[in-house]
């Protein structure tokens, strides 16, 4: 294979984005006159196929809060010992109100992967409203809502200020069955409306690229404004380039049938928002405290269901992956060229084999033997492993511990997770520092190996002044559970003060009310 | 239901007024051809549908710039890939340009026309001619006309060469670029080009419910990516314009030669790799400490065996009926995997190592996988679980559950939920056949825990020891002969059959009678469905 995606290759000039903290008195005035107060930011990372039975050994009763002391990190979240003052755990939330072919919504759907996961950033039913827009094969249908963080590009006016209104990254190089659904209910976090899904970059390079596009600098080169004659002569080239294919497509528009019309439609929009990028002259933010890494090595996009990268495949490494992806969402995020980030650790109903988890991080769940495990990530789902439904002592009854294999690999999840939340905490900004300027969700679409889409695990860091810190609460058993969509709801109207009305679906139509027991 | 409203009969005139028509498909002299005015010819009846603007898939995009370019360069490899079920050139995925999507586009445009004119050899066949002067505008044109041809699988019509004259002209005086610039920046504008890049079939009238036929540039461009996942060469290309591929037999020919031709590489590639499930080998891995026959090259001495294996009902006079028979191509490096076979040795596609081990997880065979590829694949029969049930797994991976080392038993109980019994009461016996097989296809007779194989079951009332008894059963059903013109239509027409679909696939049943896949091919493109198009047909 040509493109290297070695260790050595991904990691190349990783690190200095870090090394070099945000510099408020050299931090460009526009990135902060327009909000008081620091910019605020959405980060969500997600994983799928829910937590091992352990996510919630130390969770409180139902319709309690632990906090400070009296909240204890589950050993699978040990690698967030260092944020503990700034993590907020969510247990008992559940995400299947929007269920509507049932008198009581039902925290069960098949399939469950793809649906659950398409309506974890929208709280609707994506094969509902691919049916009442008349798609016939749900098998390709492409239909969702708007979702959480595209909200907030939209409406909290977060995607105005900055070149990039939102990054969607990803590491799923090995992707399962898709579950007899479009690929954007599996690969998929962010939707621009309900027929754009934004899917998910793996591929670093391409990641490094948008965002050097975007205005962050080449380190490398280090800032080298080309001259204004030269970039007059690129913007004219471009706009040759865009003009005459813009013509060939309008052309084209008048000679094929109305509903063809939709795809040159999609042609011309997403030209016109390539447009806006490559004739732009280029920015000198680099010069402002804001040092990117160089440019990554690729990992290319997996071809198809089943298919694509192994561990060790021509080098590939994911641990270096992930870690260069961290380095390209911090950098993001340090340039101030996007402020709301989606990043999914995995497709939905992964197919990966995560051999690649170290020895230290195996020790820490037990699985102190079996090297040669294969670490298949939907396999151990599969696994041991088996949490109950109803109350026993204020929680779920845990009828079989979850399989160590499982363990392990979302103690890993959770390790990539924390790492970039605390890269993102050594980044200072006014008096505190972006973690806190930023509300980061890190959780699952579904609860455990179930499949069931009630108690998901998550975990809230950062949104400082607004949410509950060093905290757990854990709403009331299921039937008496709250909905995500209200966490959504309270995210939008209370951080980011948006004036949203109502937020995904609910079967009994009832509104949405905020989470009171979250906010400080 | 009754579908009377598309028995819309239309006389169509392939052998007469069609071929002098061959080029002018964009004017409005092409609408009289459906009119049926003509001498007799032949009749389309139902509705053929049509085939909707899509993008290419990647392996499409890759395979048409490096035949149009001479580029080894792989784009499309970077590119968002859009899959569902089926196979990937269904374009139910293949209708959104998304702006990653485009973003891929509009970078590899510009990067592959900076290579190709880095490349004296990739240069030439582009720079078809020298300017006379420096003002002479007729080599220009010819270097856009004659690559607009291959790039948009069309002559460019009058007003399209204007126009990129016009910008070839911009560029060489606002932009102040060299004639190889400017023509290196039109190579660029025509990569980015919507023509380039979506499969269109355009319509005088984009609204008309009448079938027309497809006219010799689009069937070139139908044969092209059915048969080799690119754009179609110079033989068909001239074809093309002398309206050479408007006879039944002119198709059946270009079968023939496509498929022979190196570039039907693809057509195994994408087809039975798809279809077979052959693709997924590239990304299988299997527990190498529990199969030591396992390496990258016993991987690809399988998929080289597979597709030896399939070369034979393709090219070769091998009927479809031995498909489950037939025997398999030797291969050295895959010796180890055979040392243990009895003497009787084994024989057909199920017991193929390339199946074997694509159906089985890295540590164990799934006989569920193995008789679910059969029952969907080679039966096209869809399985779906009952609604709302919990399906347990046998319990693989988790490391520190007790490996699964007689997946018989472990089967006996799931199939004691009812659930579960729903559909593993007919899978389990035909996956269970090929128990004396394991995970990357090696003859055994236990399992690693001592336990006998017993590999006996019964299929339609019939009792039988293992596979090779099984299979007599499964080539004698139906389905067995009617599912690959299901799959081969599909992938042809790049849409899943629908009930309109049902009578032109009866008819290539009826003409294949389960001859070899070459000749199913040959009913499929002479098929009216792969022929003619209807306009304004909604995709389903």
């Amino acid at each position: 294979m040509k493109h290297l995606i070695s260790r050595r290759n991904l990691l190349r000039g990783a690190g200095v984005c870090l090394a070099l903290p945000w510099l408020e008195s050299l931090a460009p005035s526009r990135a902060r006159a327009d909000v008081p107060g620091g910019p605020k930011r959405f980060l969500l990372v997600s994983y799928p196929n829910g937590a091992p039975s352990s996510w919630w050994d130390k969770a409180p009763a139902f319709g309690t809060t632990a906090k400070g002391a009296n909240f204890v990190l589950p050993t699978v979240l040990d690698p967030f010992a260092k944020l503990k003052s700034k993590m907020l755990m969510v247990s008992r939330l559940g995400n299947y109100g929007w269920r509507k072919d049932q008198a009581t919504p039902d925290p069960f759907i098949e399939p469950s992967h793809s649906r659950m996961l398409a309506a974890m950033t929208t709280c609707v039913d994506a094969d509902a409203v691919a049916k009442a827009n008349g798609a016939n094969d749900l098998s390709s249908a492409v239909f969702n809502a708007v979702s959480v963080d595209q909200l907030i590009v939209q409406q909290a006016n977060l995607g105005k200020t900055t070149s990039i209104p939102s990054l969607q990254t990803g590491l799923g190089v090995k992707p399962g069955f898709f579950d007899a659904r479009s690929y954007a209910y599996n690969q998929a976090l962010s939707w621009k409306s309900k027929t754009e899904p934004l899917k998910r970059q793996v591929n670093p390079k391409a990641v490094f690229d948008a965002l050097v596009a975007g205005g962050a600098v080449d380190g490398a080169g280090g800032p080298d404004p080309e001259s204004a004659a030269a970039a007059k002569l690129r913007i004219a080239t471009e706009q040759s380039v865009i003009d005459t294919v813009r013509d060939d497509a309008n052309s084209l528009m008048g000679r094929v049938s109305t509903r063809d019309r939709s795809v040159l439609q999609e042609y011309l929009d997403s030209l016109r928002g390539i447009e806006k990028t490559v004739t732009s002259v280029a920015s000198t933010m680099g010069t402002l405290g804001c040092t990117p890494i160089g440019a990554p090595g690729s990992v290319p996009e997996p071809p198809g269901q089943g298919e694509g990268l192994n561990q060790g495949d021509n080098g590939y490494d994911h641990e270096a992956h992930a870690d260069v992806m961290n380095d390209l969402i911090a950098m993001a995020i340090q340039c101030d060229v996007t402020r709301v980030v989606t990043h999914m650790l995995d497709d939905s109903r992964s197919e990966f084999e995560y051999r690649h988890i170290p020895a230290a991080d195996r020790m820490k769940v037990g699985l102190d033997y079996n090297a040669g495990s294969s670490m298949h990530f939907h396999s151990s789902q599969h696994g041991p492993g088996e949490i109950g439904n109803t109350e026993a002592n204020g929680a779920y009854a845990v009828l079989a511990p979850t399989n160590r294999d499982f363990t392990a690999i979302n103690y890993w999840l959770s390790r990539k997770a924390a790492e970039l939340a605390q890269r993102l905490d050594s980044i200072t900004e006014g008096a505190g520092t972006v973690l806190d300027n930023t509300v980061m969700v890190f959780m699952s679409e579904m609860r455990t190996q179930d499949h069931d889409g009630f108690d998901l695990p998550i975990v809230m860091l950062g949104g400082g002044g607004v949410f509950q810190q060093d905290a757990h609460v854990a709403f009331r058993e299921l039937g008496k559970d709250r909905q995500l969509r209200d966490l959504w709801f309270t995210i939008m109207k209370q951080y980011f003060k948006m004036d949203i009305i109502s937020f995904g679906d609910q079967a009994g139509g009832a509104p949405n009310a905020l989470l009171q027991e979250l906010l400080v | 239901m009754e579908h009377q409203h598309l028995h819309i009969k239309a006389t169509i005139s392939l052998a007469g007024r069609w071929l002098v028509v061959g080029g002018c498909l964009f004017g409005a002299s092409c609408v009289g051809h459906l009119s049926g005015e003509e001498d007799g010819g032949e009749v389309v009846s139902g509705n053929p549908g049509g085939m909707p603007v899509h993008h290419l898939t990647s392996a499409e995009y890759n395979n048409t710039v490096a035949h149009l370019l001479g580029t080894s360069l792989r784009p499309a490899d970077y590119f968002p890939s859009a899959a569902a079920t089926g196979f990937d050139a269904n374009v139910g995925v293949l209708s959104g340009v998304s702006q990653v999507l485009l973003q891929g586009y509009y970078d590899a445009a510009k990067e592959l026309s900076t290579e190709a004119f880095a490349n004296d050899a990739q240069r030439a066949r582009i720079l078809v001619c020298e300017p006379a002067s420096p003002t002479d505008a007729a080599c220009p044109r010819l270097i856009i006309d004659s690559f607009g041809l291959r790039a948009f699988r069309r002559p460019l019509e009058a007003a399209e060469s204007d126009r990129y004259l016009k910008k070839y002209s911009e560029a060489r005086t606002t932009l102040g670029m060299t004639h190889v610039q400017a023509a290196q920046h039109l190579v660029r504008i025509l990569l980015t080009s919507p023509h380039f890049l979506l499969r269109t079939e355009l319509d005088a009238n984009p609204e008309a419910t009448a079938p027309r036929a497809l006219n010799s540039y689009e069937l070139a461009s139908r044969l092209s990516y059915l048969l080799w996942s690119s754009l179609p060469d110079e033989e068909l290309m001239s074809l093309a314009k002398a309206g050479g591929l408007a006879s039944k037999e002119a198709l059946e020919a270009q079968v023939d030669r496509m498929l022979a031709d190196p570039k039907g590489s693809g057509f195994f590639k994408n087809f039975y790799g798809q279809w077979l499930g052959i693709r997924l080998l590239d990304s299988h891995k299997a527990d190498k400490t529990l199969f030591p026959a396992w390496s990258d090259a016993t991987r690809q001495a399988m998929v080289d065996q597979a597709n030896e294996y399939m070369t034979e009902f393709t090219l070769g006079s091998r009927p479809w009926s031995e498909f489950l028979t037939a025997p398999h191509p030797a291969s050295a490096t895959l010796d180890p995997i055979y040392a243990k076979d009895p003497a009787a040795g084994r024989s057909g596609f199920l017991t193929l190592p390339a199946f074997l081990t694509l159906s089985s997880l890295p540590e164990r065979t799934s006989p569920t996988a193995r008789a679910k590829t059969v029952v969907v694949g080679i039966f096209c029969t869809n399985i779906s679980p009952p609604a709302n049930l919990n399906i347990p797994d046998l319990g693989a991976a988790g490391g520190d559950g007790v490996p699964i080392e007689n997946v018989r038993k472990k089967l006996e109980k799931h199939r004691e939920d009812p659930g579960c019994a729903s559909c593993h009461n007919t899978l389990d016996p035909i996956g269970l056949s090929m128990e004396n097989f394991d995970a990357v296809g090696g003859f055994r007779t236990k399992y690693t825990n001592g336990d006998l194989i017993d590999a006996t079951g019964t299929y339609g009332g019939t009792p039988f020891q293992e596979v090779s008894g099984l299979v007599p059963a499964l080539a004698k059903e139906e389905r067995f002969m009617s599912c690959p013109p299901n799959k081969l239509f599909s992938y042809a027409l790049r849409r899943s059959p629908t009930s309109d679909d049902r009578q032109y696939l009866d008819e290539i049943l009826a003409g294949w009678k389960g001859g070899t896949i070459g000749d199913l091919a040959k009913h499929v493109v002479t098929s009216d469905a792969f022929r003619y198009r209807v306009p304004g047909a909604e995709a389903k």
